[in-house]
């Protein structure tokens, strides 16, 4: 019995040193082995965040030299197209007219000017403008100078010029007018478009901070004889076919036309233009012709500021005519600028930045000393009320009515006008 | 003398918050406008009115005999406003014509005031208008103030 508990006891000693020798030295050992892999973990993560560094500081350097890179090209990039945008610019204006007129048959009638305008060099630039003829079938350069910028009171410039004659000629662009016909008086007395072969001067002097002074003075061929009457025919009326269309001087005698201007705080302009120049082949009897315009954009007033009013007064005189020998006119025209901010949502605001109406009313008169007339003379006299929707600045759909009166008159009866003009 | 009323006194309330509200956004809008050239521009102050006469294209050339690289904001931008308010003398949506032309007075639109400091910054010859805060901001160095125009 002893023996038994004996072997027993030694059995279990023997099994729990058995166990003991399983399990400690896996206990001892555990503890030993683990230190050093936890070492090598933080060692393997020291080495992941140095690589991490060493990516990341590649990675910013790369980024810099990429941003450095394309600001270079962004520069190069922004410095061209500005350079090329500012030497080189090409583009046209256009206008297509419905007439409706009580003495003739409706009509579509339309324009079409190709502009190129440039600088080739920072002190020259050369603008061109081209009638293509458009339905009439006659392409003419309505401008084509080149101008030689030496200062600003004094530069020069040569080719076929607008006439610096009135402010209507030289604003004479379809999109930029609010009215599809010019007024009688620039039509009839002022030929516009009316341009001619020369050279001249150019200038503008800041006279005070609030009064700036522009002048134009030009030596041109000159108007024809073309307007007269030629025995058994009758004329058109007024100046238009006096105009060289663009040909070499028909009398040897060149004309001088210039026009100054005043403007009082950028808000009121006043111009005064003048004409001098012998007009037939082998005679020196002179046309001469003055006229006077005016802009005013009134500022802050309120109540005035979307309010335009331009006028011009024009008159030609012509020694050794009786048929015509003296014509002139003036119109004023009112444009009132608005938009109702209710129309921001509709079809006719939501796609564009800054769209307007204008309403535009129109007074002119014209009349012509003529033998040709049993009175001794021609009136004319037309109101216009028109109606403008520009959407952009540079499309413009138009709509008038025009109320003419009298014999010297662009158009002899009442009518509807109604066009839109596009420029870019 | 009588009391004002419950009703009297919010409304008297609402009348002075939207008075105050209405102060504190005009004053908001009317910021100083900095008119900022290339750092290299050897100029170093220029008139309203020269200014002015850049972008109204009577003048082209710097005095130095660069020409003048106009940029601008677009229509509807604050700064635009109160630029052509105070130094054109004009609506912000106005342009300006070379005479006996179709062809408007050319500026480069830009539409934000980073987008105009860095033209000018990176355009030697240019010159545009920033807000002055906005300016002091973001300015590296590049550009240059040339004319500050002071809230009213």
């Amino acid at each position: 019995m002893r023996e038994h508990v004996w072997a027993s006891v030694v059995r279990e000693t023997g099994f729990a040193l058995f166990l003991s020798c399983l399990l400690l030295p896996s206990t001892l050992f555990a503890q030993s082995s683990n230190k050093p892999t936890e070492a090598r973990k933080e060692e393997s993560v020291e080495q992941l965040r140095d690589q991490l560094r060493h990516i990341e500081e590649r990675h910013q350097r790369e980024l810099a030299d990429l941003k450095d890179r394309l600001g270079l090209v962004e520069k190069r990039q922004s410095s061209l197209s500005d350079e090329l945008a500012q030497n080189i610019r090409v583009g046209a204006y256009g206008a297509v007219a419905f007439e409706s007129f009580g003495d003739r048959r409706t009509t579509h009638d339309g324009n079409f000017e190709v502009l190129i305008s440039g600088h080739f060099h920072d002190r020259i630039r050369v603008y061109t403008e081209i009638d293509l003829g458009l339905p009439h079938g006659t392409a003419d350069a309505e401008q084509a100078y080149v101008d030689l910028l030496l200062a600003q009171p004094f530069n020069l410039r040569a080719g076929v010029l607008l006439i610096p004659f009135g402010k209507f000629n030289l604003d004479h662009f379809d999109p930029r007018r609010d009215l599809t016909r010019p007024p009688s008086v620039a039509r009839l007395v002022t030929p516009t478009t009316w341009s001619d072969l020369g050279f001249g001067a150019f200038g503008f002097f800041p006279v005070s901070d609030n009064v700036k002074a522009t002048y134009e003075v030009q030596v041109i061929n000159g108007l024809t004889d073309k307007f007269l009457a030629a025995p058994g025919t009758i004329p058109d009326p007024g100046l238009q076919s006096a105009r060289t269309g663009l040909r070499s001087d028909n009398n040897g005698d060149k004309a001088i036309v210039g026009r100054g201007t005043l403007k009082f705080f950028d808000q009121y302009e006043i111009g005064f233009s003048g004409y001098r120049g012998e007009y037939k082949p082998g005679s020196n009897d002179l046309m001469t012709g003055i006229a006077f315009d005016t802009e005013l954009r009134p500022r802050n007033i309120t109540i005035l500021d979307n309010f335009v009013l331009r006028s011009e007064f024009a008159r030609f005189d012509i020694q050794g005519s009786t048929t015509p020998s003296s014509l002139w006119g003036y119109y004023i025209q009112l444009t009132y600028r608005f938009w109702p901010s209710a129309l921001n949502s509709t079809i006719l605001g939501r796609h564009f930045n800054n769209p307007t109406f204008a309403l535009v009313g129109l007074y002119g008169r014209t009349k012509m000393n003529t033998a040709a007339s049993p009175t001794g003379s021609q009136t004319g006299e037309q109101f216009i009320i028109g109606f403008n929707y520009r959407p952009v600045e540079d499309y413009v759909f138009k709509a008038e009515y025009q109320f003419n009166h009298g014999q010297f008159n662009q158009f002899p009866s009442d009518g509807f006008l109604t066009s839109i003009a596009w420029i870019f | 003398m009588n009391r004002p009323s419950s009703t009297e006194k919010r409304w008297l309330e609402a009348l002075a918050i939207a008075s105050a509200l209405w102060l504190c956004a005009s004053f908001a809008h009317a910021e100083s406008l900095a008119i900022i050239v290339n750092k290299n521009n050897p100029n170093a102050s220029l008139s309203t009115t020269t200014v002015a006469g850049m972008y109204r294209g009577e003048t082209l050339h710097w005095p130095g005999g660069d020409r003048i690289k106009l940029v601008n904001r677009e229509i509807s931008a604050e700064a635009r406003k109160t630029f052509y308010l105070r130094v054109l003398n004009a609506k912000p949506d106005q342009v300006f014509y070379r005479q006996g032309t179709p062809i408007p007075v050319q500026s480069v639109i830009e539409r934000s005031d980073d987008a105009v400091v860095r033209f000018v910054g990176t355009i030697e010859g240019a010159i545009g208008y920033v807000s002055l805060s906005r300016f002091k901001q973001i300015n590296d160095g590049l550009a240059k103030v040339i004319l500050v125009i002071e809230s009213p």
